[in-house]
């Protein structure tokens, strides 16, 4: 069975913001205004977190922590939030009725209401995305771990259009499941090898058989990510760096104590 | 002034009431008018933010739901205790639970979002494991026990009032159904309120537990996940409904003239109650506020602070000293008198509601424990919409308790003036025994279904409230379908056939004999 994680590598993280913007170009999220920002209503499905210490600032990057045991899916009086059996905790937006409980049951708070209707300015009108549906007022949003680009890849890969290296290690796989989930690991790590790093006075031939567009299979924030400090993939797979990451000596998870056993894994910065 | 009634007919209807009625009208209206432009404009119009994503639409939810507390529940535990003192203000009790009970349903609804989905999705796909789906069925429950206990209440009233004819007279034959003040009729119809008053008892207990749950289970919000809230909701909805009842009665012993009726001495009796009641609320909030303060948890301590020394404690110290002024003031035996009582309920009652915002916004405002970018201070300041529909449902209870005590006498006539024998009528619809055996027998199977969908949600634990769904299409289902049937249309299709069988079990029975 996938489940899908996130490690978060806090001593790569620049603190750019590349991934907070991504996000809102990937998802449809309204870009919002100085003075909903000030009443505490701008939408941030990944949100980069400051916390001031004595000696300076920390950053931590915050998608949803997509739990294991979801505080908000619990509390849901109609359904309308819900955990995939990939551990995905996705939300109905035609089935949400508004009532924010969720928002008051999740304890990191990236759950999202619409106040008011989404606005972008006209030029921006043409660039949204169009497989990402766009909320209404008076509905919860939430981060899904991009979840509409794992479901591309999945279909790509029934209809043998994904890209060859995926492919090869696809027919191999007993299950669909098992495809995807190697399919992302074997994007994850050529993204973390070779990354858009490429410049013109590296030999082109060497990446003949690597299309960029490839990594656009990866959540958005991981793909935009500068400094190489999101990674995305299978906890359960053993092979997947995710998984070898999160076993690290400097991996935890936020308000562990709260039980709620969340998915994102954060490595600790180092001394 | 000693003028011996023989039975209470409802005063006129004056200029000076119409006057009053408008006003109420007029405010309701403003109320009605704002919720259209929220409907319109969204909850952007609200003073509500992303830390503070309650703010008084629920705290006004939980102060109806405590008034609710008042009504059936005082009414049952007078006639089951056979109090006499007690008498005259059950009717205003169950009068104002029902308003109350509306009100707060109406609260919620000004709440939510998206108002159509939430009154078709509640019903069609409600899940029992969430606390508003169990808040939801309770509040219907108890909205169906209190207006079925006004129901028989009130038809020795109406046949009375049907005898005298008049405009409404219509109504009130349509209420009286074949009342004619035989003995065995009375006798049926004290065993059916009695029957219904046990029933009340327990229900009315959930109803509040229930919503103290809503914050008790929350376990990302400082000071709300605690064991207390269930106890701490019911002790604060016994002093809430208290003292409207008190304030209510009193009211209508002036406008009413009923001096003689509801007496001094069911006042002093109140007023007894109101320090019971006061006195554990004090308690309970010092239980609350020590442990807090003595554990220290970092984020409840956070709260603690805010809530008495930071930017609320204004509000804090004026609910902590409306508290004890009546505590303080009611134990003295030479103030329990009707004056100092209505006057220290009259303290009493808006406390309250300022307590219920002080549950409410400030373990919000420091719910999150991740400081943001986005709200550097986290804030809530309610706008005038919200404030409008406040002062609409206030008006939307007086309304119902004022068209109510214009159509029916304000106490039940009938125990008090004694009931009067009455010549047959109009052939009734239903005969007086079905309608006995169809609000008694239905509202008692309802409650004890009621009692075994709440208690097996919660013994299947928080594993069986996860929803979970399989990914693709073609294996769209639900792999942790809880035990018990999930929606409340379900369950209220099976209360329907559990009650239609009681009702031709005891028909059996009836007919037996």
């Amino acid at each position: 069975m996938v489940r899908w994680g996130m490690v978060i590598d806090l001593d790569k993280c620049t603190a750019c913001q590349a991934c907070v913007v991504a996000c809102k170009a990937e998802n449809n999220v309204p870009i919002g205004s100085e003075e909903e920002q000030s009443r505490g209503r701008q939408i941030a499905w990944m949100d980069l977190i400051v916390k001031r210490l004595e000696d300076g600032e920390a950053f931590l990057p915050r998608p949803c922590m997509h739990c294991d045991r979801p505080p908000c899916v619990a509390v849901c009086p109609v359904g309308a939030t819900y955990k995939r059996v990939d551990g995905i905790v996705d939300q109905d937006y035609n089935r949400c009725i508004g009532c924010r409980l969720c928002m008051v049951a999740c304890p990191y708070g990236v759950r999202y209401f619409n106040w008011n209707a989404p606005e972008w300015p006209e030029t921006y009108q043409n660039y949204l995305n169009p497989i990402v549906p766009i909320r209404p007022a008076g509905v919860v949003e939430k981060c899904t771990f991009c979840v509409h680009r794992i479901e591309r890849l999945e279909r790509d890969i029934l209809l043998k259009k994904a890209p060859p290296a995926v492919m090869a290690e696809a027919e191999k796989a007993s299950s669909l499941e098992e495809a995807v989930s190697k399919a992302v690991d074997i994007l994850m790590k050529r993204l973390l090898e070779k990354g858009d790093e490429v410049t013109e006075a590296e030999d082109p031939s060497k990446w003949e058989d690597f299309d960029f567009r490839e990594l656009n299979y990866l959540p958005s924030c991981v793909r935009s990510c500068t400094g190489r400090a999101l990674i995305f993939g299978d906890l359960d797979n053993p092979e997947s760096v995710v998984h070898k990451l999160s076993r690290s000596k400097r991996a935890m998870r936020l308000f562990e104590e709260l039980g709620t056993e969340p998915k994102v894994i954060y490595l600790k910065e180092a001394k | 002034m000693t003028e011996t009634r023989s039975h209470y007919i409802p005063t006129p209807f004056t200029t000076s009431s119409a006057v009053f009625l408008l006003f109420l009208l007029a405010v309701v209206g403003l109320a009605f008018n704002a919720w259209i432009t929220q409907l319109r404009e969204g909850l952007a119009v609200t003073g509500l933010n992303r830390p503070a994503a309650w703010g008084i639409y629920m705290a006004n939810f939980v102060f109806f739901i405590s008034v609710s507390m008042s009504g059936t529940f005082i009414s049952a535990v007078i006639r089951l205790l056979k109090l006499e003192w007690g008498k005259p203000i059950s009717r205003v009790a169950e009068i104002l639970t029902v308003g109350s009970l509306l009100m707060a349903a109406l609260n919620i609804l000004f709440d939510v979002g998206q108002l159509w989905r939430a009154l078709l999705y509640i019903p069609t796909y409600g899940r029992i494991q969430s606390p508003v789906g169990w808040d939801t069925i309770v509040l219907l429950f108890y909205l169906l026990m209190s207006l079925g206990y006004l129901h028989l209440s009130v038809i020795p009233d109406a046949a009375v009032l049907s005898e005298a004819g008049g405009r409404l007279s219509w109504l009130y034959n349509l209420l009286r159904y074949d009342w004619v003040g035989e003995e065995e009729q009375v006798h049926l119809l004290e065993n059916a309120l009695k029957i219904l008053g046990v029933v009340t008892i327990p229900i009315a207990i959930m109803m509040h537990t229930v919503t103290g749950w809503i914050f008790g289970i929350m376990k990302s919000v400082p000071t709300w996940n605690d064991a207390l809230m269930g106890p701490y909701f019911i002790i604060g909805a016994l002093l809430t409904g208290l003292s409207l009842v008190i304030l209510t009665s009193a009211v209508i012993r002036w406008r009413y003239h009923l001096r003689d009726i509801i007496t001094d001495y069911s006042f002093v009796q109140l007023s007894k109650l109101l320090v019971v009641f006061s006195l554990a609320y004090l308690y309970f909030l010092m239980a609350e506020t020590f442990t807090v303060r003595y554990a220290s948890v970092i984020e409840d301590i956070q709260v603690s602070q805010f809530i008495w020394l930071g930017l609320y404690s204004p509000l804090t110290w004026y609910m902590l000293a409306s508290l004890v002024i009546p505590s303080v003031v009611l134990l003295i035996p030479r103030f329990r008198t009707y004056k100092v009582t209505v006057v220290m309920a009259g303290i009493v009652l808006p406390a309250m509601w300022v307590k219920r915002v002080l549950i409410i916004v400030p373990g919000l405002l420091n719910q999150l424990r991740l400081p943001t970018v986005q709200s550097a201070i986290p804030q809530y300041v309610p706008t005038l919409t919200e404030a409008s529909l406040t002062i609409g449902s206030f008006a939307g209870l007086a309304l119902v308790v004022y068209v109510f005590t214009k159509l029916f006498p304000p106490v039940p006539a009938w125990e008090i003036w004694g009931v009067k024998k009455l010549a047959e009528s109009h052939p009734p619809i239903f005969s007086l025994k079905s309608v006995f055996l169809g609000w008694v027998v239905g509202i008692t199977t309802s409650t004890g279904y009621l009692f075994v969908l709440v208690v097996s949600t919660i013994a299947l634990g928080s594993e069986s409230a996860l929803y979970v769904y399989a990914v693709r299409p073609e294996k769209l289902q639900i792999l942790n379908t809880p035990i018990m049937v999930n929606t409340p249309m379900l369950n209220l299709l099976v209360i329907v056939v559990l009650s239609g069988l009681a009702v031709l079990f005891f028909r059996k029975i009836f007919h037996g004999k």
